[in-house]
């Protein structure tokens, strides 16, 4: 079923608009950063359907903790992949199924806190659960199964429904990362439409359209990253409690694993070709901007949230890092796609 | 509008009020436009210029706005921020501010509104972000300051456009659907549950009269833009929310006795508009609608009922209305009509005047 990176014969882009520019290699970002990606969640997700098996079944503090530090995998893989956002992650509402967030009216932890309750029996299948509200079925869920109110209960109690629903959800979740390499790679998937754009698509129909949606990656991602991970420490006193993750203690480990994803996507967008002066200056900028990035995320996820909150420095950093990411959307708009000989244009850029 | 019609609605006072740059290019003008812009230095304005794309007049506005409402009387415009923005600003046409709104604590503008039919009132979309909630603002114009006296529910989430049909009188509303909150920027909240509808209020009472939600096939369908025909056709521009798939239609014809009834195009046409209608005009005698997508970098006219009449391919084409005779359309990148502007950059929505 998987196909090797290699297999895929790198195309050159000939770019009506671009004549200096440096030919790019979109089709590299799938076959180097995003089939790998998810494979690895889906493997991570493997991984954590054998610890809730085994918590489920032998109930004991270790095995929440093991359950739990899967848990922190399968958010970091996941984190790793989610910053390329177009193409199969958007059918079937993938993307809010693995993770629903931002939830700003708790409304996936309502449900959650409602099945749980309820022991509603159609979470303990993953067909049912695909039918359900697609805040019960990915990582907001299954981090209140392991670290919420009523997590300590997974210590004791056998093959409990709270238990089993975790485990439906790693199921769930592995079989949507397992989806998405099949729709990645198979014979009509998103890497053989890379290679032969069609002019129907949906998504797009020229070799400038495959680039300008790849270089979104790079100027949205870093902006949603602002704004949905990092926003509430915007606020003169930030609650806590709205952070993402933040039960289980990962909400700067979330951001620092999306700007490592953005980061490895960047060099397989980028490639190890020479590029013309201007293009490889522009590339340069945004590759110094990001390193600014990791540097702070990973000072920044080696913290709690309570400890960047009581620490000047800390809340510091993390507004810095805000700027940094604002000025990486700035970078590939007003640098990269210049040289790229991309149409961002005053509406098309970021419509309404 | 007409540049003796202009002037005539304008006033006398209008033509010497303009510096003589500007009265030079009014004498040679045969239509008027509006449109929102960024400046070369990065500023943004709201401009009038005429059918060649030569200036008569502008205002500088604190941030990016979105569409410009003309009065029913045709002697004020309001400019909206676009969303998630709180201001908006009442000028005339000669670039004099006349007033100035601020969105009440915990609502922001959605960037369009549109005059009461006896130009006293304004009515706009705002977000009730807490509760995600649409709702209407009513603004007294004749006010000093301008003052917001009222609201009523929009029948939605995420109010986009609204016209004020001048058969009925009643308003007609875009709810696009999509929940928004300026704490996660632009970022869209409800994407896997949302639904967008069109709804037609009372404006005397705030009385929903009729609603229609977009079908369950185009569930992810946001309807935005709105355009009134001269025979009371409502056209309704929609903005596709999954970009992996051809939706099934981006127009709709609408009314309050028969819903929705949209619009097959050609599949490579649909494929071209890139699941994004950005702006869409009629016709003055409802035979024509035109429609814009930037992201497509295309715009088509159709026949009012829905035959392809005219395509054109333009990179980051939005802006367009109907003028004296014809359809004119501006891009982000400084196309106006058959010209180029190297000194504008045309934001969503351009209006005749």
């Amino acid at each position: 079923m998987m196909k090797h990176a290699a297999q895929f014969a790198p195309f050159a882009l000939s770019l009506i608009m671009a004549s200096s520019a440096q030919a790019q290699d979109p089709s590299a970002m799938l076959t180097d950063f995003l089939v790998p990606a998810y494979q690895q969640l889906a493997a991570t997700a493997d991984s954590q359907i054998d610890a809730m098996e085994t918590l489920c079944q032998t109930p004991s503090e270790t095995n929440l903790h093991t359950a739990r530090e899967g848990f922190a995998d399968l958010v970091s893989a996941y984190a790793y992949a989610e910053p390329v956002r177009f193409g199969p992650i958007k059918q079937n509402d993938r993307l809010e199924r693995l993770y629903f967030w931002p939830d700003r009216k708790s409304t996936g932890l309502k449900q959650v806190q409602k099945a749980l309750v309820g022991e509603d029996e159609s979470v303990l299948s993953v067909d049912s659960l695909q039918d359900k509200s697609v805040a019960l079925q990915g990582l907001n869920a299954l981090e209140y199964i392991l670290h919420g109110a009523l997590a300590d209960k997974l210590k004791t109690d056998a093959n409990s429904h709270a238990c089993r629903y975790g485990e439906t959800i790693a199921q769930n979740m592995w079989a949507i990362a397992d989806q998405m390499v099949v729709d990645l790679v198979a014979e009509d998937g998103l890497i053989a439409q890379f290679e032969n754009p069609q002019e129907r698509s949906a998504l797009f129909r020229t070799e400038e359209e495959i680039l300008k949606i790849s270089f979104e990656t790079f100027s949205h991602f870093p902006e949603i990253i602002s704004a949905t991970r990092l926003n509430e420490w915007a606020e003169e006193k930030p609650n806590l409690n709205v952070l993402p993750l933040r039960r289980a203690g990962l909400s700067m480990k979330l951001v620092l694993r999306d700007i490592e994803g953005v980061s490895a996507a960047f060099d397989a967008f980028t490639g190890t070709d020479e590029h013309e002066e201007m293009l490889a200056s522009a590339f340069d900028a945004y590759r110094f901007e990001l390193d600014n990035a990791l540097r702070s995320a990973k000072e920044l996820s080696t913290h709690s949230n309570q400890e960047i909150l009581a620490d000047d420095a800390l809340r510091k950093k993390v507004h810095y890092l805000r700027i940094v990411l604002n000025s990486l959307r700035d970078i590939a708009n007003d640098q990269i796609a210049p040289e790229l000989g991309l149409v961002v244009g005053f509406s098309s850029l970021d419509g309404d | 509008m007409l540049r003796r019609d202009f002037l005539k609605i304008s006033g006398a006072s209008f033509l010497t009020s303009l510096a003589m740059p500007a009265q030079e290019v009014l004498a040679q003008s045969e239509q008027i436009f509006a449109s929102c812009v960024a400046f070369p230095n990065g500023q943004f304005g709201a401009v009038l210029l005429n059918e060649q794309g030569k200036l008569i007049s502008k205002i500088d506005l604190p941030a990016r706005g979105h569409d410009i409402a003309l009065s029913t009387q045709k002697d004020k415009l309001i400019v909206f921020a676009r969303r998630p923005g709180t201001f908006a600003i009442l000028f005339g046409k000669n670039g004099k501010v006349l007033g100035e709104i601020s969105s009440i604590e915990g609502r922001h503008f959605y960037g369009h509104g549109t005059f009461s039919a006896d130009g006293r009132l304004f009515y706009a979309t705002e977000n009730d972000f807490e509760n995600a909630r649409g709702v209407i603002g009513i603004y007294d114009l004749t006010a000093q300051p301008i003052k917001r006296v009222g609201e009523f529910d929009a029948g939605g989430v995420g109010p986009h456009d609204l016209r004020l049909d001048p058969h009925s009188g009643h308003l007609i509303i875009a709810n696009g659907g999509i929940e928004t909150h300026p704490d996660f920027a632009r970022a869209k909240l409800n994407l896997a549950s949302m639904r967008a509808n069109i709804a037609w209020i009372n404006p005397s009472t705030g009385d929903l009269l009729a609603r229609y939600d977009a079908p369950d096939q185009l569930q992810k369908l946001s309807l935005r833009h709105m355009a009134l025909g001269g025979n009371g056709e409502v056209w309704i521009a929609g903005q596709y929310q999954n970009k992996s798939e051809l939706p099934e239609s981006l127009l709709a014809n609408a009314s309050p006795d028969n819903g929705l009834e949209f619009i097959l195009m050609p599949e490579d046409d649909l494929a071209a508009l890139h699941n994004y209608i950005g702006s869409v005009a009629a016709s003055g005698d409802g035979e024509q609608v035109a429609i814009t997508s930037p992201k497509g970098g295309s715009a088509y006219i159709l026949d009012r009922h829905g035959n392809i009449i005219d395509r054109r391919k333009q990179d980051d084409i939005c802006g367009v209305d109907y003028g004296r005779d014809r359809f004119q359309f501006s891009s982000g990148l400084g196309a106006f009509g058959d010209q180029t502007l190297d000194d504008l950059r045309f934001d969503n929505h351009l209006i005749a005047l």
